[in-house]
C-alpha cells in the first residue's frame, strides 16, 4: 500500500511563533473573540496539520454540507463541523484580523474574518450526535454554545503557553517522517483514553501481525470522573510497549483532543486524523466514541461503508473478553462458548479494583501495568 | 457532461453510455433511475480518485527534514 496522502491532498500547518512586542500591541487593537480551553485545543490540531485540511474555523458552506452530507463543500469526507463559537453582537469586517484569545486575555491565534453566520443547535445535536438529549454531553455542549459561528481561516498561532506531555506528542510531519525512518508501509492506528487491558493488548497484537507497525495514540485532555487521568494512561503504556511488544513495532504518542462522544460520526474524524498522521489503517472496536446507549454496538463500524474515499482503511473487531474454556482470549467470532466461561474486560470493575487497591488477575491485565497504575497516589479523574 | 446544475443539491448530470448503466444497475440489482444509483456510482468515482491521490509521497523540504529529525532525535524517538 501507498504511504497515504494527507486529508484533502496536502498537510496545512502554521508553525507556531513568539509575536513582538509591536504585535501583541496591534492584537490588542483588534476585534476579539474569548474562546475556551477545546477552541485552543482545535487550533493548535488546525496548527499542526491533525486536521487538514482545514485552515481555519468552518463557514456555512463547508457547515451545511457537513451536516447534510457528512462532507466539505469541496467533497472531501468530514463529519463534524469545526466551529468558532462567537457571542451574537460579535461584529467583523471581511479580511479583518480578529484575534481569539484565552480567558485571562492571553492570545493564542488569529484569524482572517470571512464571516458570520447563525446555526440550529437542534439541528447540530440532531445531525452530529443523532439526538436532541440535553443528557448526552456533546448535546449539552452544544446547547450550551452561542449560536453564531464566526469562520475564517487562522493566519497566526501563537507558541502555546500549556506543554503538557510535550515529550510525548509528536506532530503529523513528525510521525509520517518517523514512520519512513522505519521503513513502515502498512501501520494501523489505534485510539484509547483508558490504560490498556488485555483486550487492548489483543487487538494492537491482532493488528501487528500484518502490520508494519502501530500508532498508540491516547487521547489527553478534558475527561470525566472515574477516567484514568493522563499520565496514568501514558505511564500504562511505557510498561506495556516496554515489556510486551517487538522492539521498533510501536510508535506512542498521545492525541491531545476533546472527545465529543459522537459515536460513528467520530469515528470518522478519529480516522481523519490518524490518516494525517500517515497511517493506513485504524482500529475501530465495539461503541467506537459512544456514550450511554445512544449509538448500535456496531454503528461506528458501519458508517464506514459510506466512505470509500476516506484514504484509510478501518480494521474492525468484535468486543474481546478472556475465556476460561478456551484459556486465552477471544471474541464472540472465534469462541463457542457460553458466557459463563467468558471473563469481560469491565471498565468499572477494573476501577473497583485499583480503587481498593487490589491487583487484577493477569488474564485482566499485564502485573507490570496494573503496578503502574497502583503506583500512583490517585489514578483516577475525581 | 451536460454541466446542468441543480440546486439545492449542487449536483451535475453526468451522460453515462446506456450499457454501461445498465451493466451498473445490474450489478447492483436496482434500476438505474433509483436514487442509489447515483450514490453508488458516484462512490464508485470517489474510489478511484482517492486511489490515484495516495499514490503520491507528501515531501518535505531538507531544512524542514532536519529539524523534525533533530526533534525526534532529542525526545529519543530515532
Amino acid at each position: 500500500m501507498a504511504f497515504p496522502l494527507p486529508h484533502g491532498g496536502r498537510l496545512l500547518t502554521l508553525k507556531e511563533t513568539h509575536p513582538s512586542e509591536s504585535r501583541l500591541k496591534e492584537i490588542d487593537s483588534e476585534p476579539r473573540i474569548v474562546i475556551d480551553g477545546e477552541t485552543s485545543i482545535t487550533i493548535y490540531n488546525i496548527a499542526s496539520g491533525i486536521l487538514s485540511p482545514l485552515r481555519g474555523f468552518m463557514g456555512e458552506a463547508d457547515y451545511l454540507n457537513v451536516l447534510k452530507s457528512m462532507r466539505l463543500a469541496d467533497d472531501t469526507p468530514w463529519t463534524i463541523p469545526i466551529l468558532l463559537h462567537a457571542p451574537s453582537d460579535f461584529k467583523a469586517g471581511l479580511g479583518d484580523e480578529v484575534s481569539l484569545v484565552d480567558g485571562q486575555g492571553i492570545p493564542v491565534a488569529t484569524l482572517e474574518f470571512s464571516e458570520s453566520y447563525r446555526i440550529s443547535k437542534q439541528e447540530f445535536a440532531n445531525k452530529v450526535y443523532g439526538t436532541e438529549d440535553a443528557a448526552h454531553p456533546g448535546v449539552a455542549k452544544t446547547y450550551a454554545a452561542s449560536e453564531t459561528a464566526v469562520a475564517g481561516n487562522l493566519t497566526e498561532v501563537l507558541v502555546r503557553r500549556d506543554r503538557q506531555f510535550e515529550d510525548a506528542t509528536l506532530s503529523p510531519r513528525e510521525t509520517r517522517y518517523l514512520f519512513r525512518q522505519k521503513g513502515w508501509r502498512e501501520i494501523v492506528a489505534f485510539q484509547t483514553r483508558n490504560a490498556p487491558h488485555i483486550g487492548h493488548e489483543y487487538v494492537q497484537k491482532t493488528a501487528l501481525a500484518f502490520a508494519d507497525g502501530i500508532f498508540i495514540n491516547p487521547v489527553i485532555g478534558k475527561k470525566k470522573p472515574g477516567d484514568f487521568k493522563d499520565d496514568v494512561i501514558l505511564d500504562a503504556y511505557k510498561a506495556l510497549v516496554k515489556n510486551y511488544y517487538p522492539a521498533d513495532s510501536v510508535v506512542l504518542s498521545i492525541l491531545n483532543y476533546e472527545m465529543q462522544y459522537a459515536g460513528p460520526k467520530e469515528a470518522i474524524m478519529h480516522a481523519i486524523m490518524r490518516k494525517n498522521f500517515g497511517c493506513t489503517h485504524i482500529a475501530i472496536g465495539r461503541d467506537h466514541a459512544g456514550v450511554g446507549n445512544y449509538y448500535g454496538p456496531y454503528a461506528a463500524q458501519e458508517i464506514f461503508k459510506e466512505f470509500p474515499d476516506l484514504g484509510i482503511e478501518p480494521v474492525f473487531f468484535k468486543e474481546f473478553f478472556y475465556c476460561n474454556k478456551c484459556g486465552g482470549i477471544a471474541s464472540e467470532k472465534i469462541c463457542p462458548h457460553p458466557e459463563s466461561d467468558r471473563l469481560t474486560f469491565s471498565g468499572t470493575k477494573l476501577r473497583k479494583m485499583f480503587q481498593a487497591g487490589e491487583t487484577p488477575p493477569k488474564e485482566f491485565m499485564r502485573p507490570e501495568v496494573s503496578r503502574v497504575i497502583l503506583s500512583h497516589p490517585s489514578p483516577f479523574v475525581e | 457532461l451536460s454541466g446542468q446544475i441543480t440546486e439545492p443539491e449542487q449536483k451535475v448530470e453526468v451522460a453515462l453510455p446506456t450499457p454501461l448503466v445498465k451493466k451498473i444497475a445490474d450489478m447492483i440489482h436496482i434500476s438505474p433511475v433509483d436514487a442509489r444509483f447515483a450514490d453508488y456510482v458516484a462512490n464508485i468515482l470517489r474510489e478511484a480518485i482517492a486511489s490515484r491521490e495516495s499514490s503520491h509521497f507528501d515531501r518535505v523540504d531538507d531544512a524542514e527534514s532536519e529539524e523534525i529529525r533533530a526533534r525526534l532525535k532529542k525526545i529519543g524517538y530515532l
